[in-house]
């Protein structure tokens, strides 16, 4: 199959990788990229463990071709902090134990962040719909709800203090 | 034990939590050999149900750029056979070798690996493999008189599956109320979020293996085996696995086949499994058919039990869904039989999930309990206080802990078992509401387990121990057991487990895990602790007969203070002690004791359901257990959150359904098989009575991962009745069960 060169921004950094036209953008960013952070877990788009961050909206990169991604800003959870420096919502998930196995946790997180800049107050109801694309096997989902809730809150707080 | 402890019970926050909320925890498929990319794998399943293959067609593959190699049982010994499912050094799911011969003997059997240089045209190669077949009479409807039937008489714990105590004709005979019914529970898929997967890396005749595995030393005897090469030079990796739920426990064909792979073709290879090929490839919960008698006097006391299990196991795997193991323990009964068949079929094979035999079996007993509360008009809390026994059933032994009417009293006040109405009576606007309850109980295990116990110059503390996390805490939980025995936090302990190459602990199953480590990490403590303190003496210090506490880089005794850098010499770095136990606890062959060992919990469950459309909400569920000392509050607790949300699910949810004339799964994906998501479950209750149980090990701790997962469905069931004053004796429960029936 003819290769094309994909043109993209992921986590702040312009990369040009070269692809097949049925390579998945989740492939490219995990193989091509190094990005293992989004992982597979259905290839289906059901589970939502390959949740990037593109062009302000939330994809299922299993479900996407890496062509399609020609000029797009990707984030992944690798762009949003480290285990240096956790953004609010990567400490929240760890203080309230959002966790357990960790597998759907980076689709989860980069999901609940998308979800605060579409609804930076959401009631537990929005948060509850807003992350069902997101499937946890582990928690039982009690301590992810909680999780997303107290970091809404808290960048609330810091958002009116620096105001 | 310090009852005070600043570090055993805290909720301790996750020691794991940074890498696994950025991304930075590697599972097997996020591995990367040392140098280069490794080659991608992709299975060529049998389509096919019995028979043998006659051949393969590879043409359309050769001429595909990127393709590296096919593989299968025409490539000759690439896998030593493996005549024993549990050769003693390792248990498989399954005891046929991969690649073996020809046969095939159900549908999604792994027949070829398709090696290529990148995923994508792995995939395409394997599409276009041409399989021919000479297919045979397969069985593989339930029900076929054809099929041979066995009655095996001991589970994989050694347990007797055939049970039979005083008579039961007799019992009921003295009886004034029978409950005779059948339940059955239908096929399940464990279902994790991570795939299972494996990186095959060697170098000359040692082997690295990154596996998504529940159990890294059992993994490494059983590629070694089937590879003939020394255990020694086999290293399993698993730092972190994404769930597992039973189906990474034992070692399953992939693994093998991707070791093989990639000894072939001289290059490493990683095979992830794809959710479809997890649906054949690493077991299932068979679907079972319960045969459920209780009798009882006037008064509510059982006079006989019978509980009949009928399942199936495929021809390789010899898994029994054990559903009466929990029946022959539980009530006091005189009068009982309990018997397990397993019809031979050509179905993938089964393999324990998630509290196997209890989660379904108790869905047959607590019903068949419920229904029994029913006839003989008495409160089904009460029916259970009338027939609980402080001796365990089956050996006449006493419980080493048993706090169960605590357990009932907790969850009934907590729910408000009080507003409970007669089946029906219970309106709410729309809504038919209805409480049930059920018993919860989960085997104490415990298996032979090493530690090493390290201090280093820093005053650091390391832990190592060849058992993993599957997402259950144990990385935290490890840690705080060496903090609470040397007066530390848990941050001065680092923790070295997922590696084979660490001292052997067993496999993540049976909710053993931390009872294990807790004897082996006690005994390493006070191994390091006496080569520490010898070391004090050595150097002229007197340490006084005070706890050794190692804390702020220093060792402390008394009013005795030192510095690790000068405990330790300089030319050693650090000083290393190792300890365990050698002790097995549940299973045959274990340790002679006058007790017996098991978790015991109370569920109840209240439901909502919609008048006109059926729908089953459940607002609330209350679980209240007993399952010893709790080490870390907040881990545990999420265990029980996810248990009683596995437990909605099996309630109202999960089904595998299998086409009898093809043998195939129908719904092998996560868009077609239900499981809870968010706006699924709303927030439970969940109290630990914290009892500690130090006849079980030295820090009080039973196991809890599984225990959650036992009676959610029968309280679920039974709550579904009292709504409505319909039984359904199926899972799941779904709208289409109750919509005609309905009260109006
Ligand atoms: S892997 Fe993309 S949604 Fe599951
Ligand atoms: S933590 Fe395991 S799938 Fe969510």
């Amino acid at each position: 199959m003819t290769k094309q060169i994909i043109k993209m921004t992921v986590n702040g950094e312009v990369q040009e990788v070269i692809a097949e036209p049925r390579e998945l953008l989740i492939y490219v960013l995990r193989e091509k990229l190094g990005m293992t952070g989004p992982h597979v877990g259905c290839e289906t788009s059901h589970c939502g463990a390959c949740t990037v961050d593109i062009d302000g909206k939330s994809v299922k990169s299993c479900t996407m071709f890496a062509a399609q991604a020609q000029g797009a800003e990707i984030t992944t959870i690798e762009g949003l902090g480290s285990p240096d420096a956790l953004h609010v919502l990567q400490e929240s998930f760890k203080e309230h134990h959002g966790l357990q196995c960790g597998y759907c946790t980076p689709g989860m997180i980069t999901r609940a962040h998308r979800l605060l800049e579409e609804n930076p107050d959401p009631t537990e109801e929005d948060v509850r719909i807003g992350m069902a694309g997101n499937i946890c096997r582990c928690t039982g989902y009690q301590n992810i709800v909680k999780s997303i809730l107290s970091a809404a809150a808290e960048m609330n707080a810091s958002k009116e203090a620096a105001q | 034990m310090n009852v005070n402890s600043t570090v055993i019970g805290k909720p301790i926050s996750r020691v794991d939590g940074r890498l696994k909320t950025t991304g930075a925890a590697r599972y097997a498929a996020d591995h990367r050999p040392v140098e280069g990319r490794p080659l991608h794998a992709v299975l060529v399943k049998s389509s096919i149900a019995s028979g043998r293959i006659t051949g393969f067609d590879l043409s359309a593959l050769q001429s595909m750029s990127g393709f590296v190699r096919f593989v299968s049982h025409l490539d000759g010994a690439l896998i030593r056979t493996i005549k024993n499912p549990v050769d003693g050094a390792f248990a498989a799911g399954e005891e046929y070798t991969p690649f073996e011969n020809d046969r095939v003997h159900f549908v999604g059997q792994h027949i070829g690996l398709v090696v290529a240089q990148t995923l994508e045209v792995a995939e395409a190669a394997a599409k276009a493999v041409v399989v021919d077949y000479e297919t045979s009479a397969a069985r593989i409807e339930f029900a076929d008189p054809t099929a041979e039937v066995r009655q095996p008489d001991l589970y994989n714990t050694g347990e007797e599956l055939q049970v039979s105590r005083g008579h039961v004709e007799a019992g009921l005979v003295e009886a004034v109320e029978i409950v005779k019914a059948t339940y059955t529970t239908p096929i399940e898929h464990h279902n994790p979020i991570e795939p299972s997967a494996t990186l095959a890396v060697w170098d000359g005749d040692h082997l690295t293996i990154y596996d998504a595995t529940q159990g890294s030393v059992n993994d490494k005897n059983y590629v070694a085996f089937g590879m003939s090469v020394d255990p020694k030079n086999v290293r399993v990796l698993n730092p972190f696995i994404g769930g597992g739920f039973g189906c990474k426990g034992f070692t399953w064909p992939h693994t093998l086949i991707a070791a093989a792979a990639a000894r072939a073709v001289e290059q490493p290879v990683l095979l992830v499994l794809s959710r479809k090929d997890m649906y054949t490839s690493c077991g299932h919960r068979p679907y079972t058919e319960q045969e459920v008698t209780l009798a009882a006097d006037a008064d509510g006391v059982l006079t006989a039990t019978r509980h009949r299990t009928q399942s199936y196991r495929s021809l390789v795997g010899d898994h029994v869904e054990p559903c009466g193991m929990t029946t022959a323990m539980l009530y006091q009964c005189d009068n009982l039989e309990v018997t397990h068949s397993v019809r031979v079929l050509n179905r993938p094979s089964g393999t324990p999930l998630r509290s196997p035999g209890e989660a379904p079996g108790t869905f047959a007993l607590e019903s068949a309990m419920d229904e029994l509360a029913e006839k003989l008009g008495m409160d089904p809390v009460d029916l259970r206080r009338r027939n609980h026994t402080d001796i365990d059933q089956r050996n006449g032994r006493k419980w080493s802990s048993k706090h169960l009417l605590e357990c009932y009293d907790r969850g009934a006040e907590k729910i408000g078992w009080g507003r409970r109405k007669a089946p029906g009576q219970w309106r709410d606007g729309n809504d038919l509401v209805g409480l049930g309850m059920a018993t919860a109980c989960y085997p104490g295990y415990r298996m032979p387990t090493q530690t090493r116990l390290t201090l280093d110059r820093d005053g650091t503390l390391h832990v190592g121990v060849a058992v993993q996390d599957i997402g259950t805490g144990l990385y935290t939980v490890l840690a705080q057991m060496v903090a609470e025995r040397f007066g530390t936090s848990p941050e001065n302990v680092r923790v070295l487990i997922g590696d084979s190459d660490l001292p052997p602990g067993p496999l993540a199953g049976g909710s053993m895990t931390t009872a294990s480590v807790a004897a082996a990490v006690d005994d390493g403590c006070r191994a390091l602790s006496e080569k520490l303190r010898a070391r004090l003496v050595d150097m002229g210090h007197t340490p006084g007969n005070e706890p050794l506490v190692i804390d702020g880089g220093a060792l402390r005794s008394g009013p005795l203070s030192v510095p690790a850098a000068e405990v330790i010499p300089t030319d050693v770095h650090e000083i290393v002690a190792e300890g365990g136990s050698d002790d097995t606890y549940g299973f045959t062959g274990g340790v002679e004791t006058d007790k017996s060992f098991y978790s015991f919990g109370a569920i109840f469950a209240e439901v909502r359901i919609d008048r006109d459309f059926g729908i089953i909400r459940v607002p609330k569920m209350t679980g209240v257990f007993d399952v010893g000392r709790v080490i870390n509050a907040k881990t545990a607790r999420s265990q029980m959150l996810g248990g009683m949300t596995f437990g909605i699910g099996m309630a109202l949810m999960e089904e595998t359904f299998i086409d009898d004339k093809t043998g195939r799964f129908v719904n092998p994906s996560l868009g077609e098989y239900y499981v809870p998501v968010n706006a699924d479950v709303n927030e439970f209750d969940v109290e630990m009575l914290d009892i500690p149980d130090y006849d079980f090990n030295p820090f009080g701790a039973r196991g809890l991962g599984e225990i959650s997962n036992v009676g959610a469905s029968a309280a679920i069931a039974n709550a579904v009745y009292n709504a409505t004053g319909i039984r359904v004796r199926h899972l799941p429960i779904r709208l289409d069960d109750l919509l005609e029936d309905l009260p109006r």
